[in-house]
């Protein structure tokens, strides 16, 4: 069962892989909403990321998200830690995604 | 110039390791015959996030199951053949001397410079290969190390090894002589959007005479444009010559419905190689049950650039291969006991 302190710090690892040790954006120009959702445990949540930089994330349903990512928390957690490829997540139908071709590789960086 | 018979240590070892994205693979493959039956083992370790850490064993012995229905022939999955996957192992890896070792799992290669060596150990199955280079070791974009751009994002370095194999193969304690031509290869990447692929073929034949490998690969751009790659290489065994691919085709000849991904997949392709020496001419057979390296996957919830649901396949397909070389003064070389595999990957709509 996953907790909601292991999501919320999953959430955070996906925000904090846009931003590179020295401070800056990975993602420079970058301006996208991203929508997360977790169906097993009825979350929304989102990502907003102006020029690169991601806004904390906030718990909502966006009305026009650029991404939208629907998988279940564990998955979430097991591409955070790792332990889960986003490739291999996404060809055995773990997570689904609504992006476009850009997006799908701008989405490694955090996925 | 001709490549040299043997790697450079830095081919052998892995790459990008301190990379936030990697890929390394060492992937041999050997066809032999017992009790007078064509086989295939294949082995492969690989290695990054880009798609997935595994080591893998598989043995391949059934010939096809075809058949025909009144609006297809239809290919039922072999019974016989053995895939083993250990997931999520780590990678070790060492440099003792001139061998650069890298285990996972099951699975331990030991690759010097003039030769490699893979040995496999686990409950039920045993193996122990040496690869030795037949000539010239051959690689993308005809140098060691290049880095091809292979689709927009896409980047990949690699080394083909056509080698001859020695050894001994342990099933279920019956050991089985292994003399044989395989493949070794390294390839290594730290740039893969695996959903810009439409379209990709990467071949590898062994022959008497001859021997070549070659890649295909159709994309889309992150604008939506199409983008082309192709690469290839070819040693004439019987004249010492090596001879760069400057442009290749391979065309579907015959298609058979694959029951196991719902699709049709070619079942035979015809291959047109030239070079500066001349024009290799192919007619690839699959031989044997295609080796699945990712289940055929309908990516009913994947939406890119507003196209709802993909499809995927991403097989190694065991070949027999007919064919011939023609020399520009005429000079016909034909080309026997032809035997390889061609990886195909096919990304499209449902």
């Amino acid at each position: 069962m996953v907790t909601q302190e292991a999501l919320l710090e999953a959430l955070e690892k996906a925000r904090a892989r846009m931003i590179a040790e020295d401070g800056t954006p990975v993602l420079p120009g970058w301006d996208r909403k991203i929508q997360y959702y977790f169906p097993d445990v009825e979350q929304y949540w989102a990502m907003v990321v102006e020029d690169g930089h991601p806004l904390p994330v906030t718990r909502e349903e966006l009305d026009d998200p650029d991404i939208r990512l629907t998988m279940s928390a564990e998955t979430f957690i097991g591409l955070m830690n790792k332990t889960l490829s986003g490739l291999v997540a996404m060809t055995t139908g773990k997570v689904k995604v609504k992006a476009s071709m850009a997006d799908m590789r701008k989405m490694q960086v955090f996925m | 110039m001709k490549p040299a018979n043997r790697f450079d240590i830095d081919e052998l070892t892995p790459k990008f390791l301190d990379q936030p994205e990697h890929f390394n693979d060492w992937y041999f493959t050997v066809h032999f015959e017992h009790a007078g039956q064509p086989l295939l083992a294949k082995f492969s370790i690989t290695e990054g996030n880009l798609l997935g850490q595994s080591a893998h064993f598989t043995f391949s012995q059934d010939p096809l199951r075809l058949e025909e229905e009144p609006d297809a022939v239809v290919l039922h999955p072999a019974t016989n053949d053995m895939i083993l996957a250990e997931d999520n192992m780590p990678l070790e890896h060492s440099l003792e001397g001139d061998t650069v070792q890298v285990t996972m799992g099951s699975l331990t290669a030991f690759c010097r410079p003039e030769q490699q060596r893979i040995v496999y150990n686990k409950a039920g199955v045993q193996a122990d290969l040496t690869f030795t280079p037949r000539g010239p070791i051959l690689h993308w974009q005809h140098k060691a190390g290049a880095v091809c751009q292979v689709t927009d994002v896409t980047r990949v370095s690699g080394s083909e090894s056509l080698s001859d194999v020695r050894g001994e193969i342990t099933l279920n304690g019956q050991t089985m002589p292994v003399v044989g031509r395989g493949l070794f290869e390294h390839v290594w990447f730290s740039a893969l959007n695996f959903f810009e692929i439409r379209h990709m073929n990467w071949i590898y034949a062994h022959f008497d005479e001859f021997y070549m490998y070659i890649c295909h690969c159709e994309s889309i751009t992150s604008e939506s444009r199409p983008f082309h790659f192709e690469t290839g290489e070819m040693y004439m065994v019987i004249n010492d010559e090596f001879m760069p691919a400057q442009s290749l085709e391979v065309t579907p000849e015959a298609w058979v419905f694959l029951k196991e991904a719902r699709r049709f997949i070619p079942i035979e392709n015809s291959v047109v190689v030239r070079a500066a020496q001349g024009t290799l001419k192919l007619n690839v057979r699959l031989a044997h049950y295609p080796l699945i390296l990712r289940p055929p996957t309908r990516l009913e919830g994947l939406m890119v650039d507003n196209v709802p649901g993909w499809q995927s396949l991403f097989f190694d397909g065991p070949v027999t291969l007919e064919g011939r070389f023609t020399y520009k003064d005429g000079r016909v070389v034909p080309l026997k006991n032809g035997v390889g595999i061609n990886e195909v990957i096919r990304m499209g709509a449902l």
